[in-house]
């Protein structure tokens, strides 16, 4: 059936066709476009750059109208990043608007890998490295960023 | 930036090592705007950069730009009107900003704890009274 949310993410999924947002790409799973599929790529020139990192979108009846549920599926070392992907950031929490949409919700996680907000800390370990020792932070998160590609190859081929 | 004489690059190329910065900036997260790219500046997200985001699509309402909240067309069907036109007037708030009435009260009864907002700029939402305006 075709319900407001559901017109809704069509349009979303085609606006992402025409005009896809550098570094980010998402579509519904083929059976439900009410759960998609994204990926995020580390933006050049900061320590996150080479990373492909995924995420899943779980949408619901009251979308656009209420934010969607976003998690990194790709293990993260992030401050605004809980251990089980889950991520904190307002615009998916009290600061949502339903003018947003798939490719302006990925694109402000993406801004977010390299701004984190050190005042809500998901996970302390990252915010507490990011704010006193940036170094040992960045080879953290090169880390991760290594462990991103080990996960594309050895993880399904759909996107 | 100078512009480089060089028998062997592309002015690509110069770009690229001239001013390692912009490389960033392009593939930096920005909004899907038709703007110039050059104009983005850096990564830095918070709210009110994300004002901007709605601004550059969704205007003033002039005919044939869509509702900010359900992407349809002013003058089309929003999703829960049955026909295009009067069952789906557009509204105007103070502040300016338009949507189909069905696709804004929807929003804002549904955000009953907090004083109502515009979803565009999100100063307190009041309808704004049609003085001969009308809708579309
Ligand atoms: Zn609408
Ligand atoms: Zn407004």
């Amino acid at each position: 059936m075709s319900t407001p949310a559901r017109k809704r993410l069509m349009r979303d999924f085609k606006r992402l066709q025409t005009d896809p947002p550098a570094g980010i790409s998402g579509t519904p799973s083929e059976s439900n476009i009410m759960s998609w599929h994204a990926v995020i790529f580390g933006p050049e020139g900061t320590p996150w750059e080479g990373g492909t990192f995924k995420l899943t979108i779980a949408f619901s009846e009251e979308y656009p109208n209420k934010a969607p549920v976003v998690k990194f599926v790709t293990k993260m070392f992030h401050p605004n990043v809980y251990n089980d992907g889950s991520i904190c950031l307002d615009i998916l929490q009290n600061q949502w608007s339903p003018i947003y949409d798939v490719g302006a919700i990925l694109t402000s996680i993406q801004s977010l890998l390299c701004d984190p907000n050190p005042n809500s800390p998901a996970n302390s370990e990252a915010a507490a490295l990011y704010n006193e020792n940036r170094r040992a932070y960045n080879k953290r998160v090169a880390a991760v960023v290594e462990d991103s590609w080990m996960e594309i190859g050895a993880g399904t081929g759909a996107g | 930036m100078v512009v480089e004489t060089r028998s062997h690059g592309t002015s690509a190329d110069v770009q690229r090592v001239r001013s390692p910065s912009i490389d960033v900036v392009d593939v930096s997260a920005r909004p899907s705007a038709s703007t110039a790219s050059e104009g983005a500046t850096s990564l830095s997200i918070d709210v009110k950069t994300w004002r901007a985001v709605g601004a550059w699509t969704w205007g003033a309402g002039d005919a044939g730009d869509v509702c900010g909240i359900c992407r349809i067309a002013y003058d089309g069907c929003p999703p829960d009107a049955k026909f295009p036109g009067d069952d789906s007037p557009v509204v105007w708030g103070r502040c300016g900003h338009a949507f189909h009435l069905q696709c804004i009260t929807k929003w804002l009864s549904g955000n009953a704890q907090d004083a109502p907002r515009c979803p565009i700029c999100r100063g307190a939402w009041e309808f704004k009274e049609l003085e001969g305006t009308g809708a579309g």
